[in-house]
């Protein structure tokens, strides 16, 4: 009788062991939201042109 | 089908999408044609003393192999040009020194005392192939007008696209598009100055037109014309910053929602903090270049904050992985 007994209380012990596994709900740790966003800079390069001068005559020596 | 491709550049045009310019011919390519006309001048007189030395009686082959040397030379330093190889350029005209030294050294040889009459014929060649030589001058400003508009044409069409990508995206261009136009209503004058200028010089040699009034004039416009681009770069800068500066202080004041929030929860953000209040910090400085007018400064000051915010973002991210 009391093995019985014994074994119905193991077999509640086990169905309220597996009951607590099954919907145990996870315990979150706080955590810090996405940062969203952007700093949009478009294209904005103008180039400056730059003209040449006229060059100075080449000199490569005198031929006498 | 004609109708259709009508269509379509009529709509490229509408829309202010114009085949960007390119600028066709070098730097080098410009300096050649000034060196070929003196190079010209030299082979002229190569050609005189040869001719006196044989006048003389003497042996002019040596002097002969350095000339064609020498204009072997000439269309070496053409390829060079075009190559708009720079370090080729100016071996070659190196060369080019040795070469003439030889030859002054073989002239010497040949002529004896006679060099002052050596000198005469090589002036009386000269004056024989003025014209010429002017014309080579004159071809070779020719030749640089004909880059220096290139190079207008080249920067208008960038600044061009550049308004027009910024149009599209929602900013207001219609300052820079105004200053656009001021800048194209002065080409032709910059090509008549540039006319003007080199049939003023006509009779003068490379390096010799700067001091003329018809230059002075040219130099003027065309330093008009660089600080008009600078404004016209100013401008747009200045009407990108006008949205962008705001923009980015709302972004960091949503990161810093977000950072204070997470602290109320008990998570530790100090070092996502530290690196935000940095961001923010070089917004504020580009701010302060933006009103001081230093819009370029300002813009790269704000790259740089661009991309700490990118990289806060992705640490944020990965803290949000860890469980």
């Amino acid at each position: 009788m009391n093995v019985k007994i014994l074994l119905v209380i193991l077999a509640i012990v086990v169905i309220c062991a597996m009951a607590y596994f099954t919907l145990k709900v996870p315990t979150e740790r706080p955590r810090i939201s996405e940062v969203t966003g952007e700093i949009e800079i478009p294209e904005t390069e103008i180039e400056i042109p730059s003209f040449e001068e006229e060059p100075r005559p080449l000199d490569l020596g005198s031929l006498i | 089908m004609l109708s259709l491709s009508l269509m379509v550049v009529a709509m490229l045009v509408a829309t202010g999408i114009a085949t960007a310019q390119e600028i066709t011919i070098n730097k080098l390519q410009v300096k050649y044609k000034y060196d070929y006309a003196v190079i010209e001048e030299y082979r002229i007189g190569m050609e005189a003393i040869i001719s006196y030395v044989e006048d003389l009686g003497r042996n002019s082959s040596a002097l002969m192999n350095y000339k064609n040397q020498f204009t072997a030379l000439a269309t070496e330093l053409k390829a060079a040009a075009d190559d708009n190889d720079a370090i080729a350029y100016n071996a070659t005209i190196e060369e080019m020194k040795t070469v003439v030294a030889n030859f002054r050294q073989e002239a010497r040889n040949q002529v004896g005392n006679n060099t002052e009459e050596a000198r005469t014929r090589i002036e009386a060649a000269l004056e024989a192939n003025e014209d010429y030589l002017y014309g080579l001058v004159t071809e070779a400003r020719e030749f640089h007008k004909e880059r220096n508009t290139q190079i207008f044409d080249y920067y208008d069409v960038k600044a061009g696209e550049v308004i027009n990508k910024l149009e599209a995206q929602g900013y207001n261009m219609s300052e820079a598009k105004a200053k656009l136009s001021e800048i194209e209503g002065k080409r032709e004058s910059f090509i008549d100055v540039m006319n003007t200028t080199i049939q003023a010089c006509s009779n003068k040699w490379v390096g010799e037109c700067k001091e003329t009034p018809e230059a002075e004039n040219y130099f003027e416009l065309r330093d008009e014309i660089i600080k008009d681009f600078k404004e016209l770069r100013d401008l747009i800068l200045k009407t990108v910053l006008d949205i962008v500066i705001p923009k980015a202080e709302d972004v960091l004041s949503r990161a810093e929602d977000v950072l204070s929030k997470a602290e109320t929860k008990g998570i530790d953000v100090t070092v996502e903090k530290a690196k935000l209040d940095a961001i923010k910090s070089l917004v504020n400085d580009a701010k302060t270049k933006y009103e001081q007018g230093a819009y370029k400064e300002a813009i790269d000051l704000l790259k740089s904050a661009r991309d700490s915010f990118r990289e806060l973002k992705e640490e944020v991210k990965a803290r949000r992985g860890k469980t």
